[in-house]
C-alpha cells in the first residue's frame, strides 16, 4: 500500500465518520449561549434606558425652557395688544360702520381701516363683513339671527382678506380666533415664538429645587454605580526581585472593574458629612507562555515476544510551549467619611468631596508568577494564600460631583473620583508590595430627606 | 425543515432550532474533534467552543457554499486553536530511522472507525495535526505550513513520521488481533 492510498484509506473511512458527543456539550453550548443573550439583553437596556433618559431629560429641559418662553410670549401678546384696546367702545358698541352699519355685529372689522377684532358669542344680526378698499362689504350667505361660531366667522374673513390683502392679515385674524386682541396696522404683531431662553437658568427653579436655607440640616442618600480603572504599582522591591516584577509587569494586564455602593450625606448650608458603603472590583488577566515546557509520560504496555507477552514501560518526553490564560479578581469594600462643599446653580451644583476610607482588600482567585518563577495560583482561603491576604486599611478619597435635580427632593448626579489605598494587597514576606490607586466613575441618584 | 429555514431560524436566535441544527451536526463535527484532540474530553472541549462559534458567527454565514463545510472549518480552525494554545512535541528517539512497514491493505479496512480514531489521538500533536490537515481534509503542504506557522518541509517530515507511526500501531494490533483470535 503506497502512501497515497495508505492516506486515502483514512480519509474515506475518517472524513465523514460521526459519533455521538457526550450530552454534557449541549448543556454547556446552551448555557453559554444563554449566559451571552442574558449579558447582550442586560447591555441593550442599559444602553437604551441611558439613551431613553438623556432624551428624557434633553425634552424636559427644553420643555422646560420653552414653558417660560410661551408664558413671557403671551406677556408680549398682552402688552402689544394693549394700545389697540384702546377703542374699547367699538367692541362695546354694535354698530361700528358708517358707511355700512351693521346691527349687533360681535365679529366685527373696526370702523377704523384694517383692525380687526373678534369676540366670542353668537351673531345675531347682520352678517360677516370685511372692509376691502375701504367699503365693507356684506358676506353673502350668512343671514342674521343664524347662531354661527365666531371662529368660523373669523376664518371666513381671514380667508377673504387673505385673498385681497395677502396672507399677514390672514394670520392676524385667524389669531384672533385663539386670542381675543385688537390688532391694527399700526401696532406690531405680537411675536409668535419669543426666543427661548437659554437652559442654564442662575435662578433657583422653586418647582424643582429644595431649599436647604429653609429646612436647615438635611439628609442626602445615594444610591451610585458606575466603572473603575485600578492602576497597580509596585513598591519595596526587595533587592534581586527587580526582573521578577518586571516579568509580572509583562505577564499581567488590566481588564475592567466596576464599583457600586450606598451613602448618607448630611448636609448643613453649603458643607456636609459623607459616609456609606462602597464596593469595588476589578480584574487583571494573567498570560503567559511557557516556551520550554517538558513533560515525561510513562507508557505501560503489553508487547508480543515470542509468542508471549510482556508488560513495556516507555518513557515519553514531550516538550514545547504551554499557554496559560487566568482572571485575577480583586475586591474591595470601603467605609468613606468625607467632608465636602456644594455650590449650587438652579437646578445644578458641583459638590467637592475629600476625605478617608477604610477597607477591606482582598484576592478573590488568579495565577500570578511566584518568585521563583511558577505559575502559582493562591487557593482560596486567606490563611493559605501565599502573596496576598484580605487585609484592613485606610485610602484616602477625593471626588467631584456634578448633580442635577430632576424633582425638588430627587438629583442625579456623576462623580469621578480618586482613591489611594495605602496598604499593599500582597504579604509582608512577598518580595515586593503591591499598590492599588483607583480612579473611576460613579452615577447615582440622590434622595434628599428632612 | 430545510437547512436554511433551519439555519434562519436561528438567526432569529429560537432555542429549539439551535438545538435541532446542534443535533443535525454535532456527531459528525465530534468525530472532526476527536481527530485533533489528544482526548475526547479536549474534543468535547472544542465541540463546546466550535458550537458557541457557530451560534454566534452564524450571521457571517451568506448561504453561500455548504453549510456543513463552514461548520467543519470552524471545528478544525478551533482545534489549531487549541492545538497552538498548548503546542507539545513528542520526541521519540530512533522513530526516524525505522523502515517503512509494507501495511497489508486489508489492514486498515479490518479496523473499526472507532479504532481508526483512537490510533489518531495516540499520535504525537504535531504528527496529528499535520496528518488530519493533509491526509483527510486534503489541505497541501504550503496551506498547513501557513496554517501553523511551520516550514513545509516540517509538515512534510510530520506526515512522513505519522505514517510511520500509524504503520506500526497498525502492524500491532494486527498481530494482536492474530494472538487474541479476534477478527
Amino acid at each position: 500500500m503506497n502512501h497515497q492510498e495508505f492516506d486515502n484509506q483514512f480519509h474515506q473511512r475518517l472524513y465523514h465518520a460521526e459519533v455521538p458527543p457526550p450530552p454534557a456539550v449541549w448543556a454547556n453550548v446552551e448555557e453559554i449561549l444563554r449566559q451571552r443573550r442574558r449579558k447582550r439583553a442586560f447591555a441593550w437596556i442599559f444602553g437604551g434606558s441611558l439613551a431613553g433618559a438623556s432624551v428624557c431629560a434633553a425634552l424636559w429641559l427644553f420643555n422646560q425652557s420653552t414653558e417660560n418662553a410661551t408664558a413671557s410670549g403671551s406677556l408680549a401678546a398682552e402688552t402689544t395688544a394693549t394700545p389697540a384696546r384702546q377703542p374699547a367702545p367699538a367692541l362695546a358698541a354694535p354698530t361700528i360702520s358708517e358707511e355700512a352699519p351693521l346691527a349687533e355685529v360681535p365679529s366685527t372689522v373696526n370702523r377704523q381701516p384694517s383692525v380687526v377684532s373678534a369676540k366670542s358669542g353668537t351673531r345675531n344680526a347682520g352678517g360677516a363683513a370685511q372692509k376691502l378698499g375701504g367699503q365693507f362689504v356684506q358676506q353673502p350667505g350668512v343671514t342674521d339671527n343664524q347662531p354661527v361660531a365666531h371662529e368660523k366667522i373669523a376664518a371666513e374673513a381671514g380667508a377673504l382678506i387673505a385673498h385681497n390683502m395677502g396672507n399677514k392679515a390672514a394670520d392676524l385674524a385667524l389669531l384672533a380666533v385663539k386670542q381675543p386682541f385688537v390688532a391694527s396696522e399700526g401696532t406690531e404683531p405680537p411675536h409668535r415664538f419669543a426666543p427661548i431662553k437659554p437652559l442654564w437658568r442662575k435662578k433657583k427653579d422653586a418647582k424643582h429645587c429644595y431649599s436647604f436655607a429653609q429646612h436647615g440640616t438635611s439628609w442626602l442618600f445615594d444610591a451610585h454605580t458606575g466603572i473603575a480603572r485600578p492602576a497597580r504599582s509596585f513598591a519595596d522591591v526587595q533587592p534581586g526581585f527587580e526582573n521578577y516584577a518586571a516579568q509580572r509587569d509583562q505577564t499581567e494586564r488590566f481588564a475592567f472593574g466596576m464599583t457600586g455602593g450606598l451613602r448618607g450625606s448630611l448636609v448643613w448650608g453649603p458643607f456636609m458629612l459623607r459616609t456609606g458603603l462602597h464596593y469595588t472590583q476589578f480584574t487583571e488577566v494573567f498570560e503567559n507562555e511557557t516556551v520550554n515546557s517538558i513533560r515525561t509520560i510513562i507508557v505501560i504496555d503489553s508487547t508480543l515476544v515470542n509468542g508471549q507477552w510482556v508488560k513495556t514501560e516507555k518513557t515519553v518526553r514531550e516538550f514545547g510551549s504551554k499557554f496559560s490564560r487566568s482572571y485575577n479578581r480583586f475586591g474591595m469594600l470601603d467605609v468613606p467619611l468625607l467632608v465636602g462643599a456644594e455650590m449650587r446653580f438652579g437646578r445644578g451644583g458641583v459638590s467637592l468631596n475629600a476625605g478617608g476610607a477604610a477597607n477591606i482588600l482582598f484576592w478573590k482567585r488568579g495565577s500570578v508568577f511566584a518568585p521563583t518563577n511558577q505559575v502559582d495560583t493562591p487557593p482560596s482561603g486567606t490563611a493559605l494564600e501565599p502573596f496576598f491576604k484580605a487585609s484592613t486599611g485606610f485610602s484616602l478619597v477625593g471626588s467631584a460631583q456634578g448633580f442635577w435635580h430632576i424633582a425638588p427632593r430627587t438629583r442625579v448626579f456623576v462623580e469621578p473620583y480618586f482613591q489611594r489605598i495605602l496598604k499593599p494587597v500582597t504579604v509582608g514576606s512577598y518580595p515586593l508590595a503591591q499598590r492599588y490607586n483607583i480612579i473611576g466613575v460613579n452615577m447615582g441618584v440622590t434622595r434628599i430627606i428632612e | 425543515m430545510s437547512e436554511e429555514e433551519l439555519i434562519r431560524s436561528c438567526l432569529r436566535g429560537v432555542p429549539q432550532s439551535q438545538k435541532l441544527l446542534y443535533e443535525r451536526f454535532a456527531g459528525k463535527m465530534y468525530g472532526v474533534c476527536l481527530r485533533y484532540a489528544r482526548s475526547s474530553s479536549d474534543a468535547a472541549d472544542i465541540l463546546q467552543e466550535g458550537f458557541v462559534k457557530v451560534f454566534t458567527k452564524l450571521g457571517q454565514y451568506g448561504f453561500q457554499g455548504s453549510f456543513e463545510g463552514w461548520i467543519r472549518k470552524i471545528m478544525v480552525n478551533t482545534a489549531l486553536r487549541q492545538y497552538q494554545r498548548q503546542r507539545f512535541d513528542r520526541e521519540e528517539s530512533g522513530l526516524e530511522r525505522l523502515p517503512d512497514h509494507p501495511v497489508d491493505p486489508d489492514a486498515l479496512s479490518l479496523l473499526s472507525e472507532a479504532e481508526l480514531l483512537k490510533l489518531i489521538a495516540r499520535l504525537p500533536d504535531g504528527y496529528r495535526v499535520v496528518f488530519n490537515l493533509v491526509a483527510i481534509e486534503g489541505y497541501s503542504h504550503a496551506e498547513v505550513a501557513e496554517t501553523l506557522n511551520i516550514q513545509e518541509s516540517t509538515s512534510r517530515s510530520q506526515l512522513t513520521k505519522a505514517r510511520r507511526w500509524l504503520c506500526e500501531q497498525v502492524e500491532t494490533m494486527q498481530n494482536f488481533k492474530a494472538v487474541s483470535g479476534l477478527q
